[in-house]
């Protein structure tokens, strides 16, 4: 993460560069909050529904049991395919301003989402698989490679930045300065970090 | 005498007079100037009747040979203002009666001030989350230029991002 170089007190623009661990960490527990709320809701739902017809007391599946587990992986499948598919980011993604492409930059295809959703957990449960975010060159997961896919940061309509005092920190080091892209100095000065 | 000067009138042909008179060189012996110092200017205005006289204006064909704008360019609006003593006209204006007269319900509705509301909790909630963002974004710098480090990894050779996403910058 070495964008753009200029002087001045700017932020340092980040749109498009790869993400970082912490960024995609936050964006998992975010959406597995997420979607794990969303279970018990459709979970809660579907018992009064199920109680209301049958005119009996229905508390749902016994949690912990294999009914249970496969309809939590079934939702969760759906909810990160289904993002991904359709927005290239999910819930937790678009909070922390990440979205999943190809390679090279163009929106991710419902296959490489596929992929990417069911090599996941692999790469969750082996936690080796999750490594490469940290010091890979272009920091994939598992998932990523098997996919084809980067994350990258984009905060939509508006640019990714870094902070500004880390940005002429980093800009002031000899051995790796970090390059500012053109962007206005005194508008990213404006807002507080 | 007396009887003999009408019968002398009647038998001068004053047409005939007046034909053989040069009215210009009578004209041009007369002084102009001091006739008018004679005359009583305010005296005669009395005698005007300036109403009559205006009735008999046809005010709006004169208007319509106005040249307005022309008129208006003529006119130092700034010069003119500075002369305006407002806060004499503002106490001549009944307020409380102008704002009886005002929609003022149907101002709020037409300025949708909810919408005002929104935009700025939005702008706030756009703002917070991006100081957010940024927080989490420098963390990440860090720990990606520490790994960078530890791996021996020249910076330059590292890849931003996808080449559809990142123009490559030109080492300087």
């Amino acid at each position: 993460m070495s964008p753009g170089r200029r002087a001045g007190s700017q932020r340092g623009r980040i749109t498009g560069h790869y993400a970082g661990p912490l960024s995609r960490l936050l964006a998992f527990i975010v959406d597995v909050v997420v979607a794990v709320g969303l279970f018990g809701i459709l979970s809660a739902m579907a018992a009064y529904v199920v109680s209301v017809f049958s005119h009996s007391t229905f508390d749902g599946l016994p949690r912990g049991g294999l009914g249970w587990i496969l309809l939590l992986g079934g939702l969760l499948f759906l909810y990160f395919w289904g993002a991904l598919t359709l927005a290239g980011r999910t819930a937790g993604k678009a909070l922390i301003g990440l979205r999943v492409v190809s390679r090279d930059g163009q929106p991710l295809t419902p296959r490489q989402a596929f992929v990417r959703t069911l090599v996941l957990p692999v790469s969750i449960v082996t936690i080796v698989g999750l490594i490469g975010v940290v010091v890979g060159r272009e920091r994939r997961a598992l998932h990523d490679v098997a996919a084809g896919s980067v994350v990258v940061f984009d905060w939509g309509d508006r640019p990714a930045e870094l902070p500004a005092p880390l940005t002429r920190w980093l800009a002031d080091r000899p051995e790796a300065p970090l390059r500012l892209p053109d962007t206005p100095a005194g508008a990213a000065d404006a807002r507080p970090d | 005498m007396g009887a003999v000067v009408p019968e002398v009138v009647d038998a001068v042909d004053v047409d005939d007079v007046v034909a053989r008179v040069d009215v210009g060189s009578v004209v041009g012996r007369v002084d102009v100037d001091g006739l008018v110092r004679r005359v009583e200017i305010n005296d005669l205005l009395d005698r005007v009747d300036i109403d009559g006289l205006l009735d008999r204006v046809d005010l709006e064909a004169v208007l319509a040979r106005v040249d307005l704008d022309a008129l208006l360019a003529r006119v130092d609006v700034d010069a003119l203002l500075a002369r305006v003593d407002l806060d004499a006209l503002l106490d001549r204006v009944d307020l409380d009666a102008l704002t009886d007269r005002l929609d003022l319900e149907g101002l709020v509705t037409r300025v949708r001030i909810g919408g005002i509301v929104a935009r700025g909790t939005g702008e706030v909630a756009t703002g917070t989350l991006d100081l957010f963002r940024r927080q989490i974004v420098g963390i990440d710098a860090v720990i990606i230029r520490v790994v960078n480090r530890l791996l021996g990894r020249d910076p330059d050779t590292v890849p931003e991002g996808p080449a559809g996403l990142v123009t490559p910058v030109e080492p300087t």
